[in-house]
C-alpha cells in the first residue's frame, strides 16, 4: 500500500474507515463552454485544460486506490462544471481507471451530470454502455429569455430534447434541475415548467433557489440595479408552490431541494445528508472519510500541478455527532432523534443533545419541525427556513 | 519658589472648532515647551477619543516659560479645560484655579452658546477675560463683527485688548502672549500662610498612581510632606510634587500661584474630588488650614442608562472593565442592575449626554465589549402615597401606579444660539419638547438667543441631534439645571410578543404617549430583522395597549444549492448568520438588535 496522495492526513485512520463501508465517490470536470452569469463554482472555459485535467483525475484515482487499499465503492457522481463535454474517449478512459482503482462491485448508481446544450446521442449511448446509468441535466428552466439572462447555452426545447435523447440513450434514470428565483420568473412559469418536466417520465427533480452570495455577472447585474431578483414572498410562494405540486404529479420530496419518484433518489446525494463516507477528487471537490474532512484546491493550476492547498479539517466528537441532525434534518426522513440521543450517551454528549431538543421543542411549537414516531422533521415551511434551524448545530 | 508677580495662570474658552487646541499648540511652540520636532497637532488631548473629536474630555495643565518685551521671565501656566455642558463643574474649578482667561472666537463664525456659557463661567470666578479672534487668514473673517457681538452679548469682557490671530497659521500669536502677560493679573497669595492647595483634576496613572493637579492657593507644599484632603479628612504622605512642562518633572515644592501636580499613596479615584482643598495634616511643624477654597460641590450624575454585555459571558469583563475606566473618570457611577430583558449589567450615572456616549465608546474600545446601552433616563422624584419620596433613575423601577401619588422631573436652562433662519424650527423644536420660552434676543443682526426651560427626560432624547439637524449645525446650545417640578408622567411599557421589556420601558409626558408609542412601535419594526416567527410589538400604559405592530416572520431562509459534500462551506454559511445573531439579545423566541434598545432616540419625537 502506498502513502496518500494528501498530506496531513492520517493514513491507518483513513484505510479503515475505507475498508469499513462501499464509498461514494465524486469526480468534479471543471470545464464548462461558457460560464453562467449566477455560477461561482470552479470552472473554466480553457478548454485546453482538458486533457491535462483528465490526465489529474486519472493519476489521482490511481493514486488513492492505491493509497486506500482499492476500497469498494457504491455510488458514483461525475459533477461538474460540465462532464458531458468530455470527449467519448476521456470518458471511458476515466472510467476504465476507476474500475481498475476501485472496487465497483457493489455499485448501485452511477451519475453523469450533463448539459442540455453540449449532447448528441452517440456520446449519451457510449456513456450508457460504459456502464453510467443515471443522468442529470442543468435544465433550470424552459424559458428562452430566463436562460439566455442566466448565461445558459441552451434553450428550453432542448432541455427537453435532451432528456428525451438520454431516454433514447437507455438512461432510465434521469433527473432535471429546476432553478426559482430567476430575475424577471414567474410563478406560473415555474409551476409550469415543472408540470412539463414531470410529464417527460423523469424521475428526479432538484429545485435550487438561485442565491447571489458570491460575486458572479448576475448580481453585479443586481447590484447596479439593472436587474430585479424576485422578493422572497414570491420565491417563497414558488417553492411552497413546488411542494404541493410536485407530489400530484409523482414526484415525492426527500430532502429540501430533492423530488423522486418512489426508488428514484439519489443514493449518492443521500449519502451526503445521511452523513456516509465519500472520497471527492477534482478541483474543490469536498472528502469525507473518517474523522476528517478536506475539500481540494479551487485553484485549476494549482490543483493541476498537486501544488494547491487544501482544506483540512479533523472533526472531534462533538461536531461529528452534531452534523447527523445538521444534515439530517435537510431529508423528509428527518432524524432518528432515539438513536441519536444513544449516540450521544455513547459520546458522553448528553448536555448538548438535551440542548438541542429543546431547541427542536421550540421549533416545533412554532410549527417548523413535527415528529413522527421516534423521528423528528422539518415541516414545510421549517425547510424554507432550514438556516436558522439547523444553525443550531454549527 | 517663583515670584507670585512673574506668574500667570491662565485658560482658553472656545467654542468647538474655533480653534483652541490650535492656538494652545502655538503657545507651546512660542514658548519653546515642546520642541518642534516632538510636537503634533492638539498636543494637550492625548486621548484617541479627544483628538478624533476634536474635544477636550480631561483637564490639563502645562508650563511655559516665557521673556515677555520687558526683558522678564515668565512662568506661563496655561490649564486646558473640558468645554462641554456636560463638564460645567470641572470646568469652573478648573478656571477657579487662573486669574485670567483667553476667550477664543472664529472670527468667521461668531460667538456660540458653549462660549457664552464658559465666559460667564469665567466672569464669576473673577477671572480677567480679553479675545483672541481666530481665523483672520479666511477671507469670510470679520474680526469686526465678531467683537461687536462679544461686546452686546457678553458685555463684561474687555474687548480693547482684542488680538487678531490666525492660530494655523501662527499669525500674531505673540501677541496673545506679551498680552496674556500685560492683562492677566498675577496670582496673590501668603506663602507663610497654611497651605491651601485647589485639587482641578485628577487622573490615574499606571506607574504613579492616582495624579492630582493642583494650584497652590496659600502656603508652600512639599514632596515627603503629611497632606490632608479636607472634604474628607483623609491623610497621605507625598511622595512626588512636580510640574508639567509638558512632561511630568519633578520639583522640590509648589508655592503660591504654582500649579503642577501632586502624588500620594492614593488608592483610587474616588478618594480624590475635584474642587477639592489640599491643606497639611496637623504634624509638629504643619498645622492644616481652618478652610476649604470655595465651590467645592460632590458632582452628581444627571443621566442614567442601563449598560449590559450583548454575550452574557462577558459580565464580568465588563465589571473589571468599569472598575478599570473609573480609574480614569471617578464622576461616572455604576452599580449591577439586573433586567429580565438583558440579564445582567450595571445602571451608570454620567454628567451628561457626551459623558455617555464618551464611557460606551471607551468600554468598548479600549476592553473591546460589545455593549447593549438602553435609553437614557433622567433622576425622576416619586411621592408615595405612604408621605415617602423614592428618587427613581430607571422607568422599570418605578413603583406600582396606585402607591404614587405625584412625579417630579428635573428641569433645565437651556441657552441657545443660532442664525435667525433657523429660529422658526427650534422654537417649534423646543415647543414640542415641552420648551418654555424665557427668552429671544437678537443680539445681532443675523443671531438669536433663545433661552427656554424644558424637561431634561426630553432633551436626553435625542434633542441635540434634531438640534443639530434643523439647524444645519448652525446652533450651539448650553444648559444648566435649574429645578423639579411637578408633572403628569407615565410609563410606557413596549411589549415583544406579549412580553414586557424592561428595558424599553420609559417616562413620558401623559399628553404625548400615544404619539410616542406609534412612533416606538414603527421604529421597532425597522429595526427588528424578520425572524422565524411573527413578532407583534406593543406599547402600553399600565394594561392599556395604546399602538401596536407586527414584524412578519421571514418566508424564506435556506440553502437549496447542488453539490452537498460541500459541508464545509454551508456550515461556514450558517456560522456566519449566527456570528450576525450573537449580536442580539434572545428575548423569548426574538433576536432583538442593540439598536432596538436605543430607537427611542430616532423616533421623530
Amino acid at each position: 500500500m502506498s502513502g496518500l496522495p494528501l498530506q496531513g492526513l492520517s493514513g491507518a485512520g483513513l484505510r479503515n474507515a475505507a475498508s469499513a463501508e462501499p464509498l461514494g465517490l465524486y469526480l468534479h470536470v471543471p470545464f464548462c463552454k461558457d460560464r453562467c452569469t449566477y455560477c461561482s463554482f470552479v470552472t473554466t472555459r480553457d478548454q485546453g485544460l482538458q486533457s491535462a485535467t483528465v490526465e489529474k483525475l486519472m493519476a489521482d484515482l490511481k493514486a488513492w486506490g492505491a493509497a486506500l487499499g482499492r476500497p469498494a465503492v457504491d455510488t458514483l457522481y461525475l459533477g461538474g462544471g460540465t462532464p458531458s463535454l468530455l470527449e467519448a474517449r476521456e470518458l471511458a478512459d476515466l472510467t476504465r481507471v476507476l474500475r481498475e482503482s476501485f472496487d465497483l462491485s457493489p455499485l448501485e448508481e452511477a451519475t453523469l451530470e450533463a448539459n442540455p446544450g453540449t449532447v448528441d446521442l452517440s456520446w449519451l449511448e457510449g456513456a450508457r454502455a460504459l456502464g453510467w446509468d443515471r443522468i442529470s441535466f442543468g435544465v433550470q428552466t424552459l424559458d428562452d429569455a430566463l436562460l439566455a439572462r442566466l448565461g445558459r447555452i441552451h434553450g428550453g426545447a432542448e432541455g427537453l430534447e435532451a432528456l428525451d435523447l438520454a431516454a433514447q440513450a437507455g438512461f432510465a434514470r434521469r433527473s432535471a434541475d429546476l432553478m426559482v428565483g430567476i430575475p424577471g420568473q414567474a410563478l406560473d412559469r415555474v409551476l409550469g415548467d415543472a408540470r412539463t418536466l414531470a410529464s417527460t417520465g423523469l424521475e428526479h427533480m432538484s429545485i435550487y433557489l438561485l442565491d447571489l452570495d458570491k460575486a458572479c455577472p448576475l448580481k453585479a447585474e443586481v447590484d447596479a440595479g439593472r436587474a430585479a431578483l424576485p422578493t422572497e414572498d414570491e420565491v417563497a410562494d414558488a417553492f411552497e408552490g413546488l411542494q404541493a405540486e410536485l407530489p400530484a404529479l409523482g414526484l415525492e420530496p426527500y430532502e429540501i431541494s430533492n423530488y423522486a419518484r418512489p426508488g428514484g433518489e439519489s443514493r449518492h446525494n443521500l449519502r451526503y445528508w445521511r452523513r456516509r463516507p465519500y472520497l471527492g477528487l477534482g478541483p474543490s471537490a469536498a472528502s469525507q472519510l473518517g474523522a476528517f474532512r478536506w475539500t481540494e484546491s479551487g485553484v485549476i493550476p494549482a490543483w493541476l500541478e498537486g501544488r494547491g492547498e487544501a482544506e483540512i479539517q479533523e472533526l472531534g466528537a462533538a461536531e461529528t455527532l452534531a452534523e447527523l441532525p445538521l444534515l439530517g434534518l435537510r431529508l423528509h426522513a428527518g432524524v432518528d432523534w432515539e438513536a441519536l440521543a444513544v449516540r450521544s450517551d455513547a459520546a458522553n454528549l448528553r448536555p448538548l443533545f438535551d440542548a438541542w431538543t429543546a431547541a427542536m421543542d421550540r421549533f416545533e411549537a412554532g410549527g417548523l419541525v413535527v415528529r413522527r414516531g421516534p423521528r423528528r422533521c422539518l415541516t414545510g415551511r421549517g425547510m424554507l427556513l432550514s438556516n436558522g434551524i439547523l444553525s443550531t448545530f454549527v | 519658589m517663583t515670584d507670585p508677580k512673574l506668574i500667570r495662570n491662565f485658560s482658553i474658552v472656545a467654542h468647538i472648532d474655533h480653534g483652541k487646541s490650535t492656538l494652545a499648540d502655538r503657545l507651546l511652540e512660542l514658548t519653546k515647551t515642546v520642541a518642534m520636532r516632538d510636537m503634533h497637532a492638539q498636543m494637550l488631548d492625548d486621548m484617541d477619543l479627544e483628538r478624533e473629536r476634536g474635544i477636550t474630555i480631561k483637564a490639563h495643565a502645562v508650563t511655559c516659560l516665557y521673556t515677555a518685551k520687558d526683558g522678564k521671565t515668565y512662568t506661563l501656566n496655561l490649564i486646558d479645560t473640558p468645554g462641554h455642558v456636560d463638564f460645567t463643574y470641572e470646568v469652573s474649578r478648573s478656571l477657579a484655579a487662573c486669574e485670567g482667561a483667553i476667550l477664543v472666537v472664529d472670527s468667521t463664525q461668531g460667538v456660540e452658546a458653549q462660549t457664552l456659557a464658559n465666559t460667564y463661567l469665567a466672569l464669576e470666578n473673577g477671572l480677567e477675560v480679553f479675545p483672541v479672534l481666530n481665523k483672520t487668514d479666511l477671507p469670510s473673517s470679520d474680526p469686526e463683527k465678531v467683537l461687536h457681538q462679544i461686546d452686546t452679548v457678553i458685555g463684561l469682557v474687555d474687548t480693547a485688548h482684542s488680538v487678531n490671530v490666525s492660530a494655523k497659521t501662527g499669525e500674531n500669536c505673540l501677541e496673545v502672549l506679551e498680552r496674556i502677560v500685560e492683562c492677566i493679573p498675577h496670582p496673590v497669595g501668603d506663602p507663610a500662610a497654611p497651605l491651601q492647595a485647589l485639587v482641578f483634576d485628577c487622573y490615574y496613572d499606571p506607574y504613579r498612581g492616582i495624579v492630582s493637579l493642583i494650584r497652590v492657593m496659600n502656603g508652600t507644599v512639599k514632596a515627603g510632606e503629611q497632606v490632608r484632603f479636607m472634604s474628607n479628612g483623609s491623610e497621605y504622605k507625598v511622595d512626588e510634587i512636580g510640574i508639567f512642562d509638558p512632561k511630568m518633572n519633578k520639583v522640590p515644592e509648589l508655592s503660591v500661584g504654582e500649579v503642577g501636580y501632586l502624588v500620594a499613596s492614593i488608592k483610587q479615584l474616588v478618594d480624590v474630588k475635584v474642587g477639592d482643598t489640599i491643606t497639611h495634616a496637623l504634624t509638629h511643624n504643619t498645622k492644616p488650614a481652618t478652610e476649604m477654597l470655595k465651590g467645592f460641590k460632590e458632582i452628581q450624575p444627571v443621566v442614567f442608562a442601563g449598560i449590559f454585555p450583548t454575550s452574557s459571558d462577558d459580565f464580568e469583563n465588563l465589571r473589571n472593565a468599569m472598575e478599570k475606566l473609573r480609574l480614569n473618570d471617578s464622576s461616572f457611577t455604576y452599580e449591577p442592575e439586573t433586567s429580565t430583558a438583558l440579564g445582567f449589567g450595571f445602571r451608570c450615572g454620567f454628567l451628561g449626554l457626551l459623558h455617555m456616549e464618551i464611557v460606551q465608546e471607551r468600554l468598548e474600545r479600549e476592553f473591546d465589549l460589545d455593549l447593549i446601552t438602553t435609553a437614557p433616563s433622567v433622576r425622576y422624584h416619586v411621592f408615595l402615597t405612604d408621605g415617602s419620596e423614592v428618587i427613581v433613575d430607571n422607568p422599570s423601577k418605578l413603583p406600582a401606579l396606585q402607591k404614587i401619588v405625584r412625579i417630579e422631573e428635573p428641569i433645565i436652562e437651556a441657552t441657545i444660539l443660532t442664525r435667525t433662519d433657523f429660529v422658526g424650527g427650534l422654537i417649534k423644536l423646543c415647543e414640542e419638547r415641552r420648551g418654555l420660552q424665557q427668552k429671544l434676543e437678537y443680539v445681532s443682526t443675523d443671531r438669536v438667543m433663545l433661552v427656554y426651560e424644558l424637561p431634561l427626560n426630553e432633551v436626553v432624547l435625542d434633542f441635540y441631534d434634531k438640534l443639530k439637524s434643523i439647524s444645519k449645525g448652525y446652533a450651539s446650545f448650553d444648559y444648566h439645571m435649574k429645578h423639579y417640578v411637578e408633572s403628569d408622567l407615565v410609563k410606557m411599557d413596549i411589549l415583544v410578543n406579549g412580553e414586557t421589556v424592561d428595558a424599553l420601558s420609559i417616562l413620558v409626558h401623559r399628553s404625548k404617549s400615544t404619539t410616542l408609542g406609534h412612533a416606538l412601535c414603527g421604529k421597532m419594526k425597522e429595526v427588528i430583522h424578520q425572524q422565524m416567527f411573527d413578532v407583534a410589538i406593543q406599547a402600553a400604559i399600565g394594561v392599556k395597549i395604546i399602538a401596536r405592530t407586527n414584524v412578519k416572520a421571514r418566508r424564506k431562509d435556506v440553502l437549496a444549492k447542488c453539490y452537498g459534500g460541500d459541508v464545509s462551506r454551508k456550515k461556514k454559511l450558517l456560522n456566519k448568520q449566527k456570528e450576525g445573531k450573537k449580536r442580539m439579545k434572545s428575548i423569548g423566541n426574538v433576536e432583538i438588535p442593540q439598536e432596538a434598545f436605543l430607537a427611542i432616540l430616532k423616533v421623530d419625537n
